[in-house]
C-alpha cells in the first residue's frame, strides 16, 4: 500500500469523521434537515470510496453498510429517530475504531463488526418498507434524466475545476476513470495524487453501488455472486496496470451492469430530484469554505514539536548570548544581540501559538458523551459551553481529555438528579452542565458546573472518619469547604451505590493527579441542593516558562514563576516564625503560612547564613512557603524532561540549561508541597477561615511602605510598575538632572528625600528605586528603604495641607504619610505628564489600518523606517478596539475596508472625547473628487504608492523636522505589534 | 542486547579501565568520549548518578561506573573520562570510567564465557571475557550496566 496515500487518507478521514458526531446529533434534533443528512452521507461515502481503493475491506464493509442506510434515509426522506441515530453513531464509532487501528499499526485491526452491519442492513430494510410506495412516481419521472445526470453526479462534492479537467481528459464516467487507472489520472495536469485517489475511489464505489443493485435484483440466482467478486478483482488489476486485453473484459462487465441498472430505476437514488437540488447547495457551501482552507496548510504535529524543540534551543543560546554580551562595551554587538533576542521572543510566541488548539476540540466529545450517559441513566441533561475558543497547548489539551470525561461522567451520575426528583425539588426537568473556560494571568481556568443536588459535606465527613482520614474531632471542626476537598482523597466517592459509570474504582483522586501532572490544580465547590462546581486551573503551555532561579545549600534550582505569589526576604530568627506540631509556619500578614525548607526536603546541607527567602506559592487557593537561601534572578527556561533515573522523584518537574550553561533542575511545587498539603490541609483551611474575615473589607488595596530617613511614607502599589535595586553608579548625570538607563529608555531619577526636604540617610552603593510608569513613560523614584507591601484599606485620617501629601494613614500601627505622587512629579518635572512636552523622549506610535495584506507589506517597511512603533489593524473595527486602549500619535487608514471603513472610522474617532484630536491620514486609491466633502475628516489624504508624500506628511504630523529628500534611514528598533497581541494587556501602553 | 552482534565475525570495541580492571564496550553503542564536564548534582538522585551534564545543549544523566559496580571512589581521580552511551533506547547517558584505552577489532568468537570465579558485581554486567597475554578484558553488557544504575524501586 502506498504509504503517502494511506497517510493522506487517514488525515482526511480523521478530519471528516471528527465532525460526524456533531452532525448526527444535530440531525437528531432536526430530523428533516436534508443538508445535514447530505453532509453525513458524503463523509461516509468518501471514506468508503477511498478505502475501496486502498483495499481496506473491513472498513469498506462497515462504511458501506452505513452508507446504504444513509442513502436509503436520504432517498426516502425518512425522518430519523433516536434509535436510528444511535445505530449511526455506533457505525461512526466503528469506522473511527478501524481508522484509529489503521493509523497505529498501518494495517486494519482485527475487529468484527458483522453484527453491526447486520443491524444496519436490517434498519435499511425497515426504512425502505416504511416508505415503500411514497416515492415511486417521482422515481419514474426522473428516469429519463438519469442518463445524463449520472455523468457528473457521481463526482458530487468534487472541485469543479477537477470535474472540468476530467471532462477534458474524456473521463466523465466512473467506467472511463476506472479504465484509465491511477497512473493516467495522476498524469493529468492539475490533478493531485490525493485527488486522483479520491476520483478513483468514487468511481469504484459508484460501480460497486450499481453492481450491488444488480446483485440485489438477481439475488435469487446464487451464481451471480462469485462472478461479481471476480469482477472486482479484475477492476482492481485494471487500475494498477491498464492493459488493452483487460480493458475489453471491463467493458463487458460495464455493459452488463448498465443493463442491470436500467431495469430498476429506484436502485439509483442519485437521480431523485431533491438530491439534485441538494447538490447545488452543497457546491455553494464548498465554495464559501474554500477561502480559509487556502490560507492555511496542514502541518505534521511531529514537525511542530521538532520546531518547538529547536526554538527552545534557540532560546537557550539566546540567554547564553545575552549573558556573554552583558559585560561587552561594543555597541553594535549589543544592538545586534538585542535584535536577535527580540526576534527569538517573537518567534517563540508565534510558535507557541501554532501549537495552541481551542478547547472546543476537547469539548466536542461532550454532547455525544452526554447523549450516551443520559440514555443509560434515564436523566435529561443539556450542556452549555462558554469560551470554547480559549486556546491551550496541544499537549495539555491531550492530557486533559481523560479527567474531563471523568468529571462529566461524575456530574451526570452523581450530580444531576433523575427528572422526577428534580421536579419534586422545583427544578426544571432537564439538568444543565455548563462548561466555561477563560484565560487568566497565564493560566486557563475551566469551570465545570452542574445544577444537581450538590454534595453533602456531612456525608464526606462521615466517610472520611470511617476511612480514618479524619479523626472525629477534626471532622467536627473542619469547614464544609475543606471537607469537600477531601473528595479528591483516594477512596472517597460519594455515590451511595456504585454504578457502572463512575464508580469503577477511578476516583476523583485520579482526576486530581492527572490535572496536577500538567501543572494544574483542581478544587471543588458545592452547594447542597443547587449544584456543584469544579474549578480547574491549568497553565497555558509547558514548553518555555519564566522561572525564578533560587539557591539553597549552594545549589541552584528553578521555580516556575506561574506558581509564585510573592517572595519574602527575612532572617531565620525573625519574629514571625512559629512552630506548630513540629512543622514550621511563618506568620504572614496575620495568617499562618506553612513553610517547607528546600534543604530539608532534598536532604542537602543547609547554608549557615541567617538570611533566607520564602517563596510563597499558590496551589489552588492555598498558599505555601518554600524556604530557600536566596533568589538569584529570573530567566526564561526551556523545560526538558529528566531521565529515567529521576522518575520516582516527584519534586522535580524537569530540568533546563541556564544562560551560563549550567544544568538546573526545575522544582515541581505541587510535588514538593505534597506532604505539607496532605498533613496540614485542615490546619490551613482553618487558617483560611480566619483570613476570610480579615480580608473581607473589599476596597483594601496594596500599599507600598517605604522609609525616608526615620519616617515612613506610603503610596498605592497600583502606581508602581516595579521595585528595583539600582547600583548608585548607574545613576548618571545628564545636564543638571539625574537619569537612569532602564529597559532601553533613559528615565529621569527623582530623589524623594530632596523633594520632600527630608534628611536622607547616607549614600549607599545600592539604592532602592520605585519605577513609576504612565502612558509608556517611566520615572524612577529613589527612596531610602523599602519597608513592606501591605494590603489594607487606605484610611486617610488627616487631610494634609501640604500639596505633596494626601494625608496620614495608620499602617501597621504607625502613622504614615501618604504621598500624592502626581503632585511630587509635577513639582519636579512640570512637563512629565504633558505628552507633547515629552514626545521626542518616547517612541511615537502610528496606528495603521489596512485590510489588504499586499499594501500592508508595502507600507510597513516605510513606516518602520520612521522609527515608530506601529499598531496594526485589519479593519476599522479592529482599529476601534485598539483605540480603546492606546492613543497613537497618528492614525493612517485605508478608506475601503470591510466591517468599518475608513470614513466611518475617522468619524468615530472625531466623536471620541479623548482621541478626537489625533491626526488622521487617509491612504487610498480614491481620487480627491471621490472623497469630496469628507476630506475635512483627515489631516492629509495620500494616494497609495506615493511613498515619499506619505512619509513627508507623517513626518510633519509627528512634529518632526522635515525629512532630507529621499534619504530614508532604516531604524532597526521599530517594533510591529499585531492586533492579536494587543489584547494581552497594556504592556505597550 | 541482540545476540546478532555476537554472531558478527568481527566487532570494534573500545577498551577502558575502572580501578585495575580493563573493560571493552562495543563501539556501536557509543558516540564519543569526553573530558570531565561541569555537572549539576541532583539531590535525592540514585547512588549511581553523578549528576546532569550539558553536552552541547543536550542534558544527559552522568552515571559513575565505579558507583554502579560498588567500587570505592578514588577521591584523587580528577582526570576521569565520560563515555557517551548511545544505544537504541530513548535516552542517552554519560558513563564515567577512570581511563580509556584504544579501539580494537576483535573476533566475537575470541571471547570466552563469563568465568564462575568472577566477582559477583562484575558477573552481572559481563558478557564474556577476553584473555590477552598481559590482561583480561571484560566485555560489558551496557543494558545491564544501565539497569543496575536504576533506583531500587524500579528494579
Amino acid at each position: 500500500m502506498d504509504e503517502e496515500l494511506l497517510a493522506e487518507f487517514l488525515t482526511e478521514s480523521n478530519e471528516n469523521l471528527s465532525s460526524i458526531e456533531d452532525s448526527l446529533l444535530s440531525l437528531e434534533a432536526d430530523p428533516g434537515n436534508s443538508e445535514i443528512l447530505g453532509a453525513i452521507f458524503r463523509v461516509i461515502h468518501t471514506v468508503k470510496g477511498n478505502c475501496g481503493f486502498l483495499g481496506l475491506q473491513r472498513l469498506e464493509k462497515v462504511a458501506h453498510a452505513g452508507e446504504n442506510l444513509l442513502g436509503k434515509i436520504r432517498a426516502q426522506g425518512f425522518h430519523v429517530d433516536s434509535d436510528l441515530v444511535s445505530l449511526l453513531l455506533e457505525n461512526s464509532d466503528a469506522i473511527k475504531a478501524l481508522v484509529a487501528g489503521l493509523e497505529e499499526n498501518g494495517a486494519e485491526p482485527e475487529l468484527d463488526f458483522s453484527d453491526l452491519c447486520a443491524r444496519l442492513t436490517a434498519a435499511e430494510r425497515m426504512v425502505d418498507s416504511g416508505h415503500a410506495d411514497s416515492d415511486d412516481s417521482q422515481a419514474s419521472n426522473s428516469d429519463s434524466e438519469s442518463d445524463q445526470k449520472e455523468d457528473t453526479l457521481w463526482l458530487e462534492g468534487m472541485d469543479e475545476n477537477l470535474v472540468a479537467l476530467l471532462g477534458e481528459a474524456n473521463l466523465m464516467t466512473p467506467q472511463a476513470v476506472l479504465a484509465a487507472g491511477f497512473e493516467k489520472l495522476r498524469s493529468i495536469e492539475g490533478v493531485k495524487p490525493a485527488e486522483a485517489l479520491k476520483i478513483l475511489g468514487l468511481a469504484k464505489s459508484q460501480k460497486v453501488e450499481v453492481k450491488k443493485a444488480t446483485e440485489e435484483d438477481l439475488s435469487a440466482d446464487p451464481l451471480i455472486e462469485p462472478i461479481v467478486e471476480v469482477d472486482t478483482e479484475v477492476v482492481a488489476e485494471t487500475i494498477v496496470e491498464p492493459q488493452a486485453p483487460e480493458q475489453s473484459v471491463l467493458t463487458g462487465v460495464t455493459k452488463e451492469v448498465e443493463a442491470g441498472s436500467g431495469d430498476k430505476s429506484e436502485a439509483a437514488p442519485v437521480s431523485d430530484p431533491p438530491v439534485a437540488v441538494k447538490k447545488e447547495q452543497s457546491s455553494t457551501v464548498k465554495v464559501a469554505r474554500k477561502t480559509p482552507a487556502e490560507s492555511s496548510i496542514r502541518v505534521d504535529v511531529a514537525l511542530l514539536d521538532e520546531l518547538m524543540n529547536q526554538v527552545g534551543e534557540l532560546v537557550l543560546s539566546r540567554n547564553r548570548l545575552l549573558r556573554l554580551v552583558e559585560q561587552n562595551e561594543h555597541s553594535d554587538l549589543v544592538h545586534t544581540c538585542r535584535n536577535i533576542s527580540q526576534t527569538t521572543t517573537l518567534l517563540q510566541e508565534k510558535l507557541l501559538h501554532t501549537r495552541m488548539q481551542p478547547i472546543s476540540t476537547l469539548w466536542s466529545t461532550v454532547p455525544r458523551l452526554l447523549r450516551d450517559l443520559t440514555k443509560q441513566l434515564g436523566k435529561k441533561i443539556d450542556v452549555k459551553m462558554d469560551g470554547q475558543e480559549t486556546e491551550l497547548d496541544r499537549t495539555i489539551l491531550a492530557a486533559m481529555k481523560d479527567p474531563m470525561t471523568h468529571i462529566i461522567r461524575n456530574s451526570c451520575d452523581h450530580g444531576i438528579e433523575v427528572p422526577a426528583l428534580r421536579l419534586e425539588r422545583g427544578k426544571p426537568e432537564e439538568g444543565v452542565i455548563s462548561l466555561s473556560a477563560r484565560q487568566e494571568s497565564g493560566f486557563i481556568m475551566i469551570d465545570v458546573k452542574d445544577d444537581g443536588g450538590g454534595i453533602p459535606a456531612d456525608k464526606i465527613r462521615e466517610k472520611a472518619v470511617k476511612m480514618g482520614v479524619l479523626s472525629a474531632e477534626q471532622a467536627e471542626t473542619v469547614s464544609d469547604r475543606a471537607a469537600l476537598q477531601l473528595i479528591f482523597h483516594a477512596g472517597l466517592s460519594t455515590a451511595e451505590s456504585v454504578s457502572n459509570l463512575s464508580g469503577r474504582g477511578v476516583g476523583m483522586d485520579v482526576v486530581r493527579s492527572e490535572i496536577e501532572s500538567v501543572g494544574g490544580t483542581v478544587e471543588i465547590d458545592s452547594e447542597l441542593g443547587s449544584g456543584t462546581t469544579l474549578h480547574i486551573r491549568i497553565p497555558l503551555t509547558l514548553a518555555i516558562i519564566p522561572a525564578l532561579i533560587a539557591e539553597s545549600g549552594s545549589q541552584h534550582f528553578a521555580i516556575p514563576q506561574l506558581m509564585v505569589q510573592e517572595l519574602i526576604s527575612m532572617e531565620r530568627n525573625a519574629d514571625g516564625w512559629e512552630n506548630v506540631a513540629g512543622s514550621a509556619f511563618y506568620r504572614l500578614r496575620g495568617r499562618l503560612l506553612p513553610i517547607v525548607f528546600l534543604h530539608d526536603v532534598l536532604s542537602i546541607k543547609a547554608s549557615e547564613g541567617v538570611k533566607c527567602t520564602v517563596v510563597v506559592i499558590n496551589v489552588g487557593e492555598h498558599q505555601f512557603g518554600i524556604g530557600v537561601d536566596s533568589i538569584l534572578g529570573a530567566e526564561e527556561i526551556v523545560v526538558k524532561p529528566l531521565g529515567q533515573h529521576f522518575q520516582h522523584l516527584d519534586l522535580y518537574g524537569g530540568c533546563s540549561i541556564l544562560g551560563d550553561g549550567m544544568v538546573v533542575p526545575i522544582l515541581d511545587c505541587i510535588g514538593l508541597t505534597k506532604d505539607l498539603r496532605q498533613g496540614q490541609e485542615l490546619e490551613i483551611v482553618k487558617a483560611d477561615c480566619g483570613d476570610v474575615i480579615s480580608a473581607a473589607s473589599e476596597d483594601s488595596q496594596y500599599i507600598l511602605v517605604f522609609a525616608l530617613g526615620e519616617k515612613w511614607y506610603a503610596i498605592p502599589m497600583a502606581l508602581v510598575e516595579r521595585i528595583e535595586e539600582v547600583l548608585s553608579e548607574k545613576i548618571e548625570l545628564s545636564g543638571r538632572r539625574e537619569v537612569l538607563q532602564y529597559r532601553d529608555q533613559v528615565i529621569p531619577v527623582l530623589r524623594l528625600s530632596k523633594l520632600l526636604d527630608v534628611e536622607p540617610i547616607e549614600a549607599r552603593s545600592i539604592e532602592p528605586c520605585l519605577i513609576i510608569a504612565d502612558q509608556g513613560r517611566r520615572l524612577c523614584l529613589q527612596v531610602d528603604q523599602i519597608v513592606d507591601i501591605v494590603k489594607q484599606h487606605l484610611e486617610i485620617h488627616l487631610e494634609s495641607s501640604e500639596e505633596c501629601f494626601l494625608g496620614t494613614a495608620v499602617i501597621e500601627g504607625r502613622s504614615t504619610e501618604v504621598i500624592d505622587i502626581f503632585e511630587v512629579i509635577k513639582k519636579a518635572i512640570p512637563n512629565w505628564f504633558n505628552a507633547s512636552g515629552d514626545r521626542r523622549k518616547r517612541q511615537q506610535r502610528i496606528l495603521y489600518v489596512e485590510d489588504a495584506m499586499f499594501y500592508r507589506n508595502l507600507v510597513l517597511p516605510a513606516l518602520e523606517a520612521l522609527g515608530c512603533e506601529i499598531l496594526l489593524a485589519r479593519n476599522g473595527r479592529e482599529a476601534q478596539e485598539i483605540l480603546q486602549h492606546h492613543k497613537p500619535d497618528v492614525v493612517l487608514t485605508d478608506l475601503e475596508m470591510p466591517e468599518v471603513n475608513g470614513f466611518e472610522l475617522a468619524e468615530w474617532i472625531r466623536n471620541q472625547v479623548d482621541i478626537a484630536s489625533i491626526p488622521i491620514v487617509s491612504l487610498s486609491s480614491l481620487e480627491a473628487s471621490d472623497i469630496g466633502e469628507r476630506r475635512k475628516l483627515f489631516q492629509a489624504c495620500v494616494k497609495k504608492f506615493e511613498r515619499e508624500v506619505l512619509l513627508d506628511e507623517l513626518t510633519r504630523l509627528l512634529g518632526r523636522k522635515p525629512r532630507e529628500q529621499h534619504v530614508a534611514r532604516p531604524v532597526l528598533d521599530a517594533k510591529v505589534i499585531n492586533h492579536g497581541e494587543l489584547g494581552k494587556g497594556d504592556e505597550y501602553a | 542486547m541482540p545476540d546478532s552482534d555476537m554472531v558478527q565475525t568481527r566487532s570494534r570495541l573500545l577498551t577502558c579501565r575502572v580501578a585495575e580492571q580493563w573493560l571493552a564496550l562495543p563501539v556501536q553503542q557509543l558516540s564519543e568520549v569526553v573530558t570531565p564536564q561541569m555537572k549539576t548534582v541532583i539531590p535525592l538522585a540514585p547512588d549511581a548518578v553523578n549528576g546532569l551534564i550539558n553536552l552541547r545543549g543536550r542534558i544527559l544523566t552522568e552515571l559513575d561506573l565505579r558507583k554502579i559496580l560498588h567500587i570505592d571512589i578514588d577521591a584523587e581521580q580528577t582526570n576521569y573520562r565520560t563515555i557517551i552511551i548511545e544505544t537504541d533506547a530513548v535516552e542517552n547517558f554519560g558513563l564515567t570510567v577512570d581511563a580509556v584505552g584504544e579501539v580494537i577489532e576483535m573476533d566475537a568468537g575470541a571471547f570466552e564465557r563469563t568465568p564462575e570465579s568472577l566477582e559477583e558485581n562484575w558477573k552481572c554486567v559481563c558478557r564474556g571475557v577476553l584473555k590477552e597475554h598481559k590482561r583480561i578484558l571484560i566485555l560489558l553488557d551496557i543494558k545491564k550496566v544501565i539497569d543496575m544504575s536504576m533506583p531500587e524501586q524500579q528494579n
